[in-house]
């Protein structure tokens, strides 16, 4: 039973903070998500774990016993990198082969064929990187740092440097393994459909702190955040002010929200936040009369950008609906359990 | 983003202790220590005043600033059509010239002022074809041991330099600046004056800067081509120190030297911050075929400029390989037996085999010594801790002192206790090691820097310690560039002469030294074959060099 626990990390370069303080544990075969803008201090976050960068304060353990002390290379992880840092003089299954090759008791050719055969890569295993596609490179990548049998896997944005049809391909192929190998994972995106997609558990993470951590469909769900709502999916913001426990005023308009959200005290002022998707169509309660600005096709869907009594909003109906020209007046309503409402910051970032 | 792995390891804090401390105790005592010694000695009030004063001296400081500004524009003359011409013509053999250009970095001064004599010098190729062609009755040309032929050879070592730095710069500029300005009506002119060049001033000024710097701290090629009227500081120092002995005096001047050059190079690093603009974008212009229709006046001026400066450029080094071959009567090669004679030569005071076996053995231990030392500092220069900048400063320092000096500071160094018992190979060889490991240290920068550290990583991650992946990963990706040091090194020591030429005793001359000793001695033929020998180690750090370049493309 593996089991990382991440306690209170902090790490500063010169007077930058990196981390200011993050807290995760990830479960054996669990697969959680580092999710954040660039420079939010995910990838520090792994380089730590990984034993590339000392922490300043704060422990990481597996199992419960302390991996601070350790260097990288007896720490027992597996690292897959952003551009995969294969070898560039090794063929492929040396490259496979470098993390066993010293260890007694393995059949290195064997378990090189066999983590060969794991990413479909059978042929390939005289190539040089150099001669290999970025998917290759990446399934190359992947078995190199699951051939020592590591304790944990970290990977850093491992599909980034691939085009979109290809990600969502090499990213079922990676759960798919991921599985198979039942490691605690810890895996650094700035992708939010990648980490809905992929994880059990996804961490928000902004400026150094983890603002919230949960499953996919709670956190996209449940913000809880200003940051975490604003981050994933797309939508409008306002500034408005709470009037009383169910409704807020939006550029003097009332909109009711719904009380499990509302415990903010009368008076104060606001950010409020609604999905793209969350606006309907047609009467009901919070009507808003709207007129289109801009209405873009999208195959799928049809994004509406609308002007409306609380600002401009934007909305995503479905495809089928009927075309909706610019101009056109319409009425929206927004079901109060779709809005969020959170203090307004000292800034709209 | 990290540079090194784990960099706090206990097991290693000892092993890198000992790893900083032999290469700055090195420093210290063949470096630091002298310097101090000549330092105290000519900053004395008596003979700094000496100096200062002297109207001797006064003119022969004022004369080294105006050669070497003149130096520096012509260079600048020469190497800013060539710049042009590779940066912006496609034709064959670009390619090959523009690796050439690499050439004065590696070639020995001693042999281009040997070469200059036998293709420019009154009895020399140029002369002797213009009797021939006009008949005439005396040479017409009188060139040497004047301003006009130590300018002339300067130019001709570091116009190549002109044309490395800037025409790198002029490919690199994006082509968008000029055609924005094109779609706003600018013309050619305009194009070239008001964006091309401000954009290439950075490159401009600091390849000039780099010249005077060369050029003012110049010694082989005045002391040649100089005679008897001409001399720059280097020389002043040298006559000083080995011929009247007075070592005050030549401490003094030294002082005068290093703040020169160290103020013109403030006042240089000062400009550049002004006038660094980014100028490198996406895209780059593509480059003209030289031999297809259109701009035709350009293209006969850049030909006749191509012509004029081949001849400048060939004609040195290949009277030097001719007259290596020539005998009274007709083709010979009797002066390269005479090479590997043991012999005793009166002008080389030793025989010429042991001339190039002391060469060889100094070139050897001076490789040893420098090529870790240049790896040294590229780690701290590379690496990340706190006071890295003035780390780099003092281990960069070498640099900013002219090679005459250095020789000289370890002349006076280990001319007492604890070191006199240091014999000469070894001073010299250890003055060798202190003027090149900087130049070694540049030439592994960038195959350190252009290793991705997400691969020493990945070893460490796979379960490498950080020697596994020192010696697996990281060496075998810079080996490379390791060796091109040490060929680049080796060849650097066998061509020194200032530095060897100040500590040298009797038996201890070196192949440049016996070049000069034998060219004094109007001993052509032999010194020809010795210098041939410098170029023909020359052309070899020269391919090794262009072997990494190609292994760099492809990778």
């Amino acid at each position: 039973m593996e089991r990382l626990e991440v306690i209170d990390l902090e790490k500063s370069f010169g007077r930058t903070r990196a981390l200011a303080g993050v807290s995760f544990s990830v479960e054996q075969g669990e697969l959680l998500a580092l999710l954040g803008p660039s420079g939010c201090g995910k990838t520090t976050c792994l380089r730590l774990i990984a034993g590339f960068e000392r922490p300043d304060k704060g422990d990481i353990r597996i199992d419960g016993t302390s991996i601070l002390g350790l260097p990288p290379e007896r720490r027992g992880i597996g690292f897959v990198f952003q551009h995969y840092a294969l070898f560039p003089h090794m063929t492929v299954a040396k490259n496979i082969a470098y993390g066993i090759r010293f260890r007694s008791g393995i059949d290195v050719r064997a378990r090189v064929g066999e983590l060969l055969s794991l990413v479909h890569l059978e042929g390939r295993a005289d190539r040089r990187p150099a001669e290999l596609s970025g998917g290759e490179r990446q399934r190359v990548a992947l078995a190199r740092a699951l051939a020592p049998s590591p304790r944990l896997l970290l990977l850093d944005e491992p599909l980034s440097a691939l085009d979109a049809a290809l990600q969502e391909e090499l990213r079922r192929e990676l759960r798919r393994i991921q599985r198979a190998f039942s490691l605690p994972t810890v895996y650094v995106t700035h992708d939010q459909a990648e980490a809905l997609a992929i994880a059990d558990r996804i961490g928000v993470m902004n400026a150094g702190r983890i603002e919230q951590i949960g499953r996919p469909d709670e956190v996209y769900r449940h913000p809880r955040t200003r940051f975490t709502a604003a981050f994933l999916g797309r939508g409008s913001r306002f500034l408005g002010r709470i009037s009383s426990g169910e409704s807020v005023i939006v550029n003097g308009h009332p909109l009711r929200i719904a009380p499990p959200r509302a415990e903010i005290p009368t008076g104060i002022e606001v950010e409020v936040i609604v999905r793209e998707e969350d606006v309907r169509l047609g009467p009901g309660e919070n009507s808003l009369p709207v007129e289109v600005v801009e209405s873009e096709y999208h195959g799928d869907a049809r994004v509406i950008i609308a002007s409306t009594p609380i600002g401009i909003v934007r909305v995503r109906i479905p495809e089928g609906e009927g075309a909706v020209q610019p101009g056109a007046r319409l009425t929206f309503h927004l079901p109060p359990d779709r809005i969020f409402v959170f203090p307004a910051g000292n800034e709209l970032s | 983003m990290a540079r090194r792995v784990g960099a706090g390891d206990d097991a290693t804090v000892i092993g890198r202790a000992v790893l900083y401390l032999i290469p700055i105790a090195f420093l210290g005592i063949g470096f630091y220590y002298p310097l101090g010694v000549v330092l105290r000695d000519g900053l004395a009030p008596g003979p700094l005043r000496a100096v200062l004063t002297d109207p001797c001296f006064l003119h022969l400081i004022a004369f080294t600033l105006k050669q070497a500004a003149i130096s520096t524009a012509l260079s600048l003359a020469l190497g800013l059509p060539g710049a042009y011409l590779l940066a912006r013509y496609e034709f064959p053999g670009r390619r090959a010239i523009r690796a050439l250009t690499a050439v004065p970095f590696v070639l020995p001064a001693i042999t281009v002022g040997l070469g200059f004599i036998l293709f420019f010098g009154g009895n020399g190729v140029l002369n002797r074809f213009l009797m021939w062609a006009f008949h005439l009755p005396s040479p017409p040309l009188h060139l040497l041991y004047s301003l006009t032929g130590i300018v002339l050879a300067h130019a001709f070592y570091n116009a190549p330099i002109v044309m490395r730095t800037v025409g790198a710069a002029w490919e690199g500029i994006d082509p968008s600046f000029a055609e924005a300005a094109a779609a706003l009506g600018a013309g050619r002119w305009r194009r070239a004056l008001g964006i091309t060049l401000p954009l290439l001033s950075p490159a401009i000024m600091s390849s000039a800067a780099l010249v005077f710097v060369f050029t003012f701290l110049s010694f082989p090629i005045v002391l040649v081509l100089g005679g008897a009227r001409y001399a720059t500081i280097e020389v002043g120092i040298y006559t000083l120190v080995r011929t009247l002995l007075d070592f005050p005096r030549g401490a003094a001047l030294i002082v005068v030297e290093t703040a020169i050059s160290l103020g013109f190079s403030y006042l240089y690093l000062r400009a550049e911050g002004q006038f660094a603009v980014p100028v490198q974008g996406e895209r780059k212009a593509p480059r003209i075929p030289f031999f297809r229709r259109g701009r035709w006046g350009e293209k006969s001026l850049l030909a006749g400029y191509a012509v004029a400066i081949g001849v400048l450029f060939l004609g040195p080094i290949g009277a030097v390989i001719a007259d290596s071959f020539r005998g009274e009567a007709g083709p010979t090669l009797s002066h390269y037996r005479a090479l590997v004679s043991l012999g005793y030569n009166p002008f080389l005071g030793t025989s010429p085999l042991h001339t190039i076996l002391t060469s060889l053995e100094i070139a050897g231990i001076a490789t040893a010594i420098a090529v870790p030392l240049g790896a040294f500092v590229v780690r701290i220069a590379t690496g990340r801790f706190p006071s890295r900048r003035i780390a780099e400063t003092v281990l960069m320092a070498p640099l900013a002192v002219s090679s005459v000096a250095v020789g000289f500071a370890i002349l006076r160094g280990f001319s007492r206790p604890p070191f006199n018992g240091v014999g000469p190979v070894l001073t010299i060889a250890l003055a060798h090691a202190i003027l090149i490991y900087p130049l070694a240290g540049r030439v592994l920068r960038p195959v350190v820097e252009g290793l991705d550290p997400n691969l020493i990583a990945a070893a460490r991650g796979l379960g490498a310690g950080p020697i596994r992946a020192f010696f697996e990963v990281e060496l075998p990706l810079i080996s490379r560039g390791v060796m091109t040091a040490i060929v680049f090194s080796f060849a650097l020591s066998m061509g020194e002469m200032s530095a060897t030429i100040i500590l040298m005793r009797p038996g201890t001359a070196t192949i440049p030294v016996a070049v000069y000793s034998l060219l004094s001695a109007r001993q052509f033929g032999p010194a020809s074959a010795m210098a041939s020998l410098l170029i023909g180690v020359t052309a070899v750090a020269f391919l090794a060099f262009e072997r990494v370049g190609e292994g760099l493309g492809e990778g």
